[in-house]
Parts: structure tokens; C-alpha cells; sequence
């Protein structure tokens, strides 16, 4: 009965959707106050059911009710509890209820934290977001029904994909989901105020703080995917350049600028129509990825889900989602009110000239994604464009961009001076150059490590060197000082310092050492200044699957650091092995083994890496999230104070 | 009683609806958000200087700014919401028509409403269905989960495991009755033959010793002893897998059914052809109700398969010899079996069957030189 209720839940939340999308659109079309208050409450109820919904399905998940066809297909009697809930949400049918049961959150949180917004605009957005939901239900319901039912019911599953029986997955997809779907609250105000065709004041306000939200959800999502495929996949590896990773940076990339463009416009009033337009691609991407990942035009390590049938479906949704916006802009655009002017050299200057650099290492990833997909369409060749593309066109886009963002935080709002600017970064620049000889003298080359190294030592400082200044200047105590440092400054600036921490750990892995070796027992091998050995191979037996694991040691000038256990899995139901690599983390380097097959003399074949600093790519990205959490909790109305600067020859921008 | 759940839900989702329909309140306008808006923003700014987060002229400079975006919202021409009876009216009773009507419709189409839930434990714990095979398997399962030193339930639940293409999860449970209630010749042999079935019918060291041990507690152990003798077969050793058979064979009893199984082995292993060709029917191995599932095996009986249509096609040329694709196509199949005597015999056969045709023997002669056969 419970589950069954909640196929229902499912089909009502259909119904109240596309409820929630006509009744608020024609209630403000006629500017019926009555009409467009029902958004509100249909948002919540939508929710609702689909949590009703969505708990059904654990519930079934949880009890193996292999009644259900997507139990039987993704679950085992004997999975451990935790992959019982997690496999909910590692298949087809149950992600795609993760990602509408993620959107109508995002519609209740729109109808719950909205008080302070104009009736129609919250009308319009929420009616925007009942049709995204309304379709994606519909979706669902018709071609991935996860309560689809058998009798009578076998008595076993066939188990979850064991790549995906992790903890890693446990986090991972439900974070990139509140990420990719985070942005559809942003495209639906942008549409709303495209189609009320006024940007209220209160636009900006709205909008920042959900991309901001969206975007720390983002790239904690991409950073713990990126670290659960370093770790189960045994290959060493971070990142792949694979579509399905490609999928979540474009949202990722455009989410950025728009982060900017937004600060710029709640600031200033600036890049209105620019920040509209972001609004609307970065949840277009955002489709974009969904499409790749659940149509089944990609056969990657992401290994779930393939039916051309629901590929048509998506495809659909996406062309007259990410087309409407687009026409809606196109029309809708020219008769907007433009925001305020700025000279060229000034903070919203630098943000401009940053959205560049962004979008255009978006449209690189988006080429290297859909390109081979078009070739492989039209003329049935098939092509893989992987890390030497994406490396030679974005390392000298991500360069220039990672040494300008220092001085953009130093460059005052409408004018400002660059020379000034550059002066007072000095201290930033001369420990970069140091930074970057001290890690040429310690790992040497390549040359292309030693500079990006620098960059992110000089990103690091220079993020934190207007905060210094400010707290310089002051005469009062530091503590009223720091005080007068607003959050959001903070927040800057942390984020500032957490790319330049991921951009070093990404540097160091041109010194990172990898070895292939047949690895006997109790004999040595050096692995950069570490030294493994195996002491012992032997299987053993997990809940649902058979294993043999390496116990290996691993010493520094004789002194044992750590033991790990690098293991094969073999998962029964499924009869598919997967490696477990071996990982201790020394310093922020760490030194990671695979294993492969084991030879009849007792010998084993082993991936053996090291690899200095890599921990920070990952930090990094912690770090970057933190800072825009702080952001996120600075609530203030802000205007951005343009500075009265030295009478120079800057040329004066028109009000 | 799920229909009433139904019916609760429904009205809860109409309801939602219905509530901000009725209610009469009038509504924000959009320059009044605006104004709001800047003068919130200008307090902010009063208040940050207060604070001392701006200094004075910085403070001065945000406060223009703010009151001018304030004057212009202010000068922007008013647009009252309406509070219309009628639209209301209307768009709640659409709702109340359509909620049901989608949800019901659609629901009828996908839904299962008699389909109870099935929890696994639950289902297990029911009564079990005298016919239910699999659900009596999966509840031995359950139990040895909980209980994995039951060494009788893996001894019941083996056979069923190998019957159901479940090779691996059937050693395992050989292996661990044989360790729970101590070994015997029939554990043994048992283990060995899941092993042996695993390999796809080749007898592997592993599948080896177990039979090994088998004879070495009960040296009249059938099982073992047959299966002994196909290693000794698949090892080459040819002389010494007849000699088994043989002693195999006048052990038995006369009315053993797996004598004739023996018997075609024997007729395999020395070369005659015609008890082969029938094998299909008779070659059921020893202990027939352990030994049935050999019958799966993929491996030996594509062997058993080749021989029969080999025989058959030894039978035609021994009729009618004016067919040099088909002595060609004999002479391979018996050196595929590495039966080296009966392609000697059949290149020298070929011989005196094609004798008029020159080419024809050139080409024979040709074969048997490339395998080996030559006679």
C-alpha cells in the first residue's frame, strides 16, 4: 500500500504542477491578485507528494520489495543498508525522482523565502518551474516509471552497478542534483522577468543568493564526484575530460560568471540583460547535462542508463525549454531597461572581461563534448576528444584568468586605476615568483607545473591583499577593524584562495610519479620517495561480494608511515569486478596503489602512484564552497560604493 | 482502505489550490515592492555607517545613489492588481475538475492499486507455497545468512544452486557443508563435480584432489571414480582412463543405471564409433540424482555432439566414398578429436575410395601431410 501511494503521489504531483503553472500565469497575465497567490501553495503541495513519493521508493528500496521492477533491477537482499538508501538514486528511474523531487524543492523554497518580492514575479517564476516540473514528472510517469511493478515477484535482485556501491555515491549525485537543479530558480525568475518584460529591484537581490546556493552545491558535487572516481575507478586519475564530467563543469563554468555578472548587478545595476542571459544558459547547461547522462547518447564510466526512447523524450523537453528562454530573450531583450555605465577599468570592467575568459572555457567544454557526438551522428566516425583538447585550449584561458583575479578585487567599482591596482598587489606578485623558484628547485620541471604553481601562490596572497589593505588603513582597533570587513569580502576572498589551492594541487600532478610493476611479496618498490611492499595476499569475503586484497606497507626512509589494502571485488549478483585502490594521504600528497591480476608465481600486477599536493585540488574546491557560503550568510542590501578616485584622465562614464 | 488514502490525497491537493482562491486579501504592486525595496537599502546604508562598516563619504556617496534609483521607482506609473469574483470562481472549479481527472486517469493507466506491498522479510516469513522452488531456495538463503554454520541447509541448498546456472554460489556451499559436518566420499565427489561443472566440464586440479580424497575415504565411491577416469581421458592419458573405465564397469552391479554411461565412455575412448552414435539417449553418469546436472554441461556436450555427427558422416562415406569434401572434412574432425589412428585409417580409406581421381588424392595427401596424419 505504501508504495502504491506513492505511485499516486507521483501522478498528483503531476497534476498540481501543471496546476501551478496555468493558474499563476493567467492570474498574472490578467493581474488577478487570487489567481497568483495559488502559486505559493501549489509549489509546496507539489513538493509534498513528490517527498511521498520519493520516500515510497526507499521504503520499498529499503524492505526489497522486488514487486518493483527498478528493486529488482538495482537491489539485493544482501546490500548493506546504506546501499539500500543510496541505491535509490543510483539508477535511472530513482535519479530522475531525486531531480524532480530537487526541483520541487527548489519551487517550495521560491515559495517559502519570496515575501519580499513583487506578487507577479513570484507568480510568473513559480508557473515557470510547475512547467519544468510538469514535464520532467510527465517524463517519468511515461518512460521511467521507477513504480513499475511485477507479479510475481522474484526472490532476489540483480544488484546494484557495484562501481556505484560506495560512499562516495551516497553524496555525490544528490549534491550535483541541487547544483544543475538549484539554477532552475534562477531560469525561471530570468524567464519571469522576460515575460513580465521589467526587472524589478528586487531581481538581483533574489537571484544572487540562489546562484550562489546553487553553485556551492555544484562544485561540492563536482569535487566529491571527482574524488569518488580518483578512488574507485583504480586509474590515478581525477578527471577524465568524460562527457558525463564535461556535463557538470559547463553548468559549473557558466554558474560562475553568473555568480559575478549578479554581484555586479545587485551592486550597480549593471549587465542586466547580460546576467538574464547567463541565468537562462546556465540552467540550459544544466538540461544540456541531463540529456547526455540520462538519454543514453554516451556510453562512459557513468554507467547507468541507456533507451533511445527516453533520449527523444529529454531532447524534447530540452529544445523548447532552452529554445523558449532563447526566443523569449531574443523578443523580449531589446526592451529591458539597460543598467548603469562603467568605464572600461573599473571592478565591473574586470568582472566583464571575466565572464569572458569564463564563457569561453564554457563554449571550449561545450565543443569538446557535443563535437565527437555530432561526428559520430553524421558521418558514424567515432572520435574521442580528451585531455590534450581541453588542456591546450583551457590552460591558456584559466592562466590569464587566475592572474587577473586578484586585480579585479583591487580595482574599485565604475573607474579605477590599474596602475594602482598592480602596486598595490606587489607583495602577492613577489611571492608568486618566489613560490614559484622555491617549487623549480624542489620538484623541478615541467615548466608548465612550475608556473601554474606560482600563479596559485601569487592567487592565494592577492585574494587576501585588498582584506589586509582595508584592515591596514583603519586606524581603529583591529578587532572593530575585522568587524568592518563585510562578509561577503570575506567570502571573495576565501573563494579567490580556494581556486588557487585547487590550480596548486592541479600543478603538482605534472611531479607526480606512476610506476606499473608486478609486485612479489615482501620485496620493495619505490614509488617517488616511498617505498611499498606487499606483506600478505589474501581474499575475503564482504556481504555481497568476494575480494582479494594486498595488505601493503608503506615506509619513507625505513620508517613504516601507513598499511593499506588495495582490493579486487568481485560482486556475485552482478558477476562484475572492481578495484578498490589503497590510499594514505602523507603530508597533502598521497600515495596510491591498484591492484590487477595476480600471477600464478604469488606475484600481482599494481598501479603505484604518487602524488605530491593532490589533496588541495580537492580542498580547494572546500575551501572555494566555504567562501561562498560566507557570501551566502552576508544579507545585507548592498550598494557598491563607487570610490571618489584622484582626479586622472579615466574617462568619465555618463549616470 | 487504499482507495480512501487515494481520495484523502486528492482532497488535499484540490484544497491547496482552493485556499488561496477564496481568501480576499489584495495583493503587493510592483512599484510599491520597489520603493520598498530602495528604502530598505538606504536604511541598510544608514545602519553600516553607523557600525562604522563605511566611512562617511563612501556612506554619503551609496545614500545618492540609492535615492536616486528610489525617485526614479517612484515616478514609474502605477499598476494595481484586480480583485476580480469571477475569475476565482472559474479557476477553482477547473481545478477541482482537473486534479481528480489527470490524477485518476493517468493513475488507472500506470497503476497497481491491488498489488499489496511485498517486503522481503515479510514474504519469507509467510506461509511458503508447497510449489514455490525459488522462494523456498530463497528463504534457505535467508536463514544461512543468518546462520552460515548450518552446515545441513548448504548441503540441501547446493544442488539447487548448481540446477539454476549458480555454479560459484554451489562450491561454496559444497565447500562449506564439507567443512561444517566433516568430510565424506559423497561431499567430496559432490564439491568436485560443482567444480567441475564451473569449468565447463573440464576436471581442474582443484575438482581433481576433491575426487581424489573422495576415493581416498571410500575407495568404491562411483562418482569419483567416473569422473576420475574422464580426468584421466582429458589428460591424454588414454590406456589409463580405459583401464579405470573397465574396472568401473565390472564393479557394477548389472542393473546400475549409470552402466551404460560407462560403457559409451569406453566405446569413445577405444575408438568405436557406433555405441556413440546412441549415446544421447544412454550416457546418463553415475549417481543420476547429483549427476543429472552434467547433462548442462556446455563443454561436454558439444564433445558429444561433434562425435555423433562425425560418426554419422564416417557412416555415409563408408557407403558412398565419391566425395572428397567430405573425407576432407572426416580427416579434420578426427584429428580436432586427436584421434591421430582413425585418421590414418580414414586418409587410407579416402584412398581406395577416390583411387580413380588424381586430384582428388593429391588434395587428401595434402591434408594428412599438413596434420600430421599422413599414412
Amino acid at each position: 500500500m505504501i508504495v502504491e501511494t506513492g505511485h499516486y503521489a507521483l501522478v498528483l504531483a503531476l497534476a498540481l504542477a501543471l496546476v501551478q503553472f496555468a493558474i499563476p500565469f493567467v492570474g498574472a497575465r490578467l493581474n488577478d491578485a487570487a489567481l497568483m497567490r495559488v502559486a505559493r501553495p501549489a509549489a509546496i503541495a507539489q513538493f509534498a507528494f513528490i517527498a511521498l513519493a520519493y520516500g515510497a521508493l526507499t521504503y520499498a528500496h529499503v524492505v526489497s520489495d522486488f514487486s518493483l521492477v527498478n528493486v529488482i533491477e538495482n537491489s539485493h537482499s544482501l546490500k548493506p543498508f546504506i546501499y539500500k538508501i543510496s541505491g535509490v538514486w543510483g539508477n535511472h528511474e530513482g535519479s530522475m525522482l531525486l531531480w524532480v523531487l530537487v526541483l520541487s524543492l527548489c519551487g517550495a523554497l521560491i515559495a517559502l523565502f519570496s515575501a519580499a518580492i513583487p506578487d507577479r514575479l513570484r507568480a510568473d517564476a513559480l508557473a515557470v518551474q510547475g512547467l519544468i516540473g510538469a514535464a520532467f514528472l510527465l517524463f517519468i510517469l511515461l518512460t521511467s516509471n521507477p513504480f513499475a511493478r511485477v507479479s510475481p515477484a522474484p526472490w532476489e535482485g540483480r544488484d546494484l552497478n557495484p562501481i556505484l556501491q560506495d560512499p562516495g555515491l551516497a553524496i555525490h549525485p544528490p549534491l550535483l542534483y541541487l547544483g544543475y537543479v538549484g539554477f532552475s530558480i534562477v531560469f525561471s525568475f530570468a524567464a519571469a522577468a522576460l515575460i513580465g518584460g521589467r526587472i524589478d529591484a528586487a531581481w538581483a537581490r533574489v537571484v544572487r543568493p540562489w546562484t550562489l546556493f546553487a553553485w556551492i552545491a555544484l562544485t561540492l558535487g563536482i569535487a566529491m564526484g571527482s574524488y569518488w572516481a580518483y578512488y574507485t575507478l583504480g586509474w590515478g586519475g581525477f578527471w577524465f575530460w568524460d562527457p558525463v564530467e564535461n556535463a557538470s563543469l559547463m553548468p559549473w563554468l557558466a554558474g560562475t560568471a553568473l555568480l559575478h555578472s549578479a554581484a555586479v548587478m545587485e551592486k550597480r545595476e549593471a549587465l542586466k540583460i547580460w546576467t538574464i542571459f547567463l541565468s537562462i544558459l546556465a540552467f540550459s547547461l544544466s538540461l544540456l547535462g541531463t540529456f547526455l547522462v540520462r538519454s543514453g547518447v554516451l556510453t562512459s564510466v557513468h554507467a547507468f542508463a541507456s533507451d533511445p526512447e527516453r533520449g527523444v523524450f529529454i531532447l524534447a523537453i530540452l529544445v523548447f525549454f532552452i529554445g523558449g528562454a532563447l526566443a523569449l530573450f531574443a523578443i523580449r531583450a531589446g526592451a529591458l531597461p539597460t543598467g548603469g555605465l562603467f568605464a572600461p577599468i573599473s571592478r565591473e570592467g574586470a568582472l566583464v572581461l571575466n565572464n569572458l575568459l569564463l564563457s569561453a572555457s564554457c563554449a571550449t567544454v561545450v565543443i569538446g563534448t557535443l563535437y565527437p557526438l555530432a561526428l559520430e551522428a553524421l558521418t558514424g566516425e567515432k572520435i574521442s576528444v580528451g585531455a590534450p583538447f581541453f588542456n591546450t585550449v583551457l590552460i591558456p584561458i584559466a592562466l590569464p584568468l587566475a592572474a587577473l583575479m586578484p586585480i579585479g578585487q583591487m580595482l574599485p567599482w565604475k573607474r579605477g586605476d590599474l596602475v594602482a591596482a598592480l602596486q598595490r598587489l606587489r607583495i602577492a606578485f613577489v611571492l608568486g615568483v618566489l613560490a614559484a623558484a622555491g617549487f623549480a628547485a624542489a620538484f623541478g620541471t615541467p615548466f608548465l607545473s612550475v608556473v601554474t604553481a606560482g600563479i596559485a601562490i601569487y592567487l592565494i596572497i592577492g585574494g587576501f591583499s585588498d582584506i589586509a589593505q582595508r584592515i591596514a588603513l583603519r586606524t581603529t582597533s583591529l578587532w572593530s577593524r575585522l568587524r568592518g570587513v563585510p562578509l561577503s569580502a570575506w567570502g571573495t576572498s576565501i573563494a579567490h584562495a580556494g581556486m588557487g589551492l585547487t590550480l596548486l594541487g592541479l600543478a603538482a600532478t605534472g611531479w607526480g610519479v606512476e610506476t606499473i610493476v608486478e609486485m612479489k611479496p615482501q620485496q620493495s618498490y619505490d614509488v617517488g620517495p616511498y617505498q611499498l611492499s606487499i606483506t600478505a595476499i589474501t581474499p575475503r569475503n564482504g556481504p555481497n561480494y568476494s575480494e582479494i586484497y594486498a595488505e601493503m606497507e608503506v615506509r619513507k626512509n625505513g620508517v613504516t608511515l601507513a598499511h593499506i589494502e588495495p582490493a579486487k571485488r568481485f560482486y556475485q549478483a552482478r558477476k562484475m569486478a572492481r578495484s578498490e585502490a589503497g590510499i594514505v594521504t602523507h603530508g597533502l600528497g598521497q600515495i596510491y596503489a591498484a591492484i590487477g591480476d595476480s600471477h600464478p608465481d604469488g606475484a600481482i600486477d599494481a598501479r603505484l602512484y604518487y602524488k605530491p599536493l593532490v589533496t588541495l585540488i580537492w580542498i580547494g574546491a572546500l575551501v572555494m564552497a566555504f567562501g561562498g557560503a560566507c557570501s551566502l550568510a552576508d544579507r545585507r542590501l548592498r550598494i557598491g560604493v563607487a570610490r571618489r578616485t584622484p582626479a586622472t584622465a579615466l574617462p568619465e562614464a555618463a549616470e | 482502505m487504499i482507495w480512501i488514502v487515494f481520495a484523502l490525497m486528492t482532497g488535499a491537493a484540490v484544497m491547496a489550490v482552493l485556499a488561496p482562491l477564496a481568501s480576499r486579501r489584495g495583493t503587493s504592486d510592483d512599484k510599491v515592492a520597489d520603493i520598498a525595496f530602495f528604502e530598505a537599502q538606504i536604511a541598510e546604508i544608514d545602519r553600516d555607517r553607523a557600525e562604522g562598516r563605511l566611512d562617511a563619504s563612501d556612506a554619503e556617496t551609496a545614500r545618492t545613489e540609492a535615492a536616486r534609483r528610489l525617485l526614479r521607482a517612484g515616478a514609474a506609473p502605477q499598476a494595481t492588481a484586480t480583485l476580480s469574483r469571477k475569475t476565482p470562481l472559474i479557476a477553482a472549479l477547473a481545478a477541482i475538475l482537473f486534479i481528480p481527472a489527470l490524477a485518476l486517469s493517468l493513475y488507472f493507466r500506470l497503476g497497481a492499486a491491488e498489488l499489496p506491498d511485498m517486503p522481503l522479510a515479510a514474504r519469507l516469513d509467510a506461509q511458503p507455497e508447497r510449489t514455490d522452488l525459488a522462494g523456498a531456495v530463497a528463504r534457505i538463503e535467508q536463514h544461512l545468512h543468518e546462520h552460515p554454520d548450518d552446515g545441513r541447509g548448504w548441503e540441501v541448498v547446493a544442488p539447487f544452486f548448481l540446477r539454476t546456472g549458480r555454479g560459484e554460489d554451489a562450491i561454496h556451499a559444497y565447500a562449506e557443508a564439507l567443512r561444517l559436518l566433516g568430510a565424506t566420499a559423497e561431499r567430496h565427489a559432490a564439491l568436485g563435480e560443482a567444480r567441475m561443472i564451473v569449468a565447463d566440464g573440464k576436471v581442474t586440479p582443484a575438482a581433481k584432489q576433491d575426487f581424489e580424497a573422495a576415493t581416498a575415504l571410500d575407495p568404491a565411491n562411483v562418482m569419483a571414480r567416473y569422473y576420475l577416469a574422464i580426468a584421466a581421458a582429458q589428460a591424454g592419458q588414454k590406456e589409463k582412463a580405459i583401464e579405470q573405465f573397465e574396472r568401473l564397469a565390472a564393479d557394477a552391479p548389472p542393473d546400475a543405471a549409470w552402466l551404460d554411461a560407462v560403457k559409451a565412455q569406453l566405446a569413445t575412448l577405444r575408438g568405436e564409433a557406433a555405441p556413440v552414435a546412441t549415446a544421447p539417449a544412454t550416457s546418463n553418469p553415475p549417481d543420476s540424482e547429483q549427476g543429472r546436472a552434467i547433462a548442462a554441461m556446455p563443454a561436454g556436450e558439444q564433445q558429444k555432439m561433434i562425435r555423433t555427427m562425425v560418426a554419422r558422416l564416417a557412416d555415409r562415406l563408408a557407403k558412398n566414398g565419391d566425395d572428397v569434401e567430405g573425407w576432407l572434412k572426416l580427416i579434420r574432425a578426427y584429428s580436432v578429436l586427436a584421434d591421430t589412428e582413425k585418421a590414418k585409417q580414414a586418409v587410407g580409406d579416402a584412398h581406395k575410395a577416390l583411387a580413380t581421381n588424381k586430384g582428388d588424392i593429391a588434395r587428401i595427401d595434402a591434408l594428412a601431410k599438413e596434420l600430421g596424419v599422413g599414412g
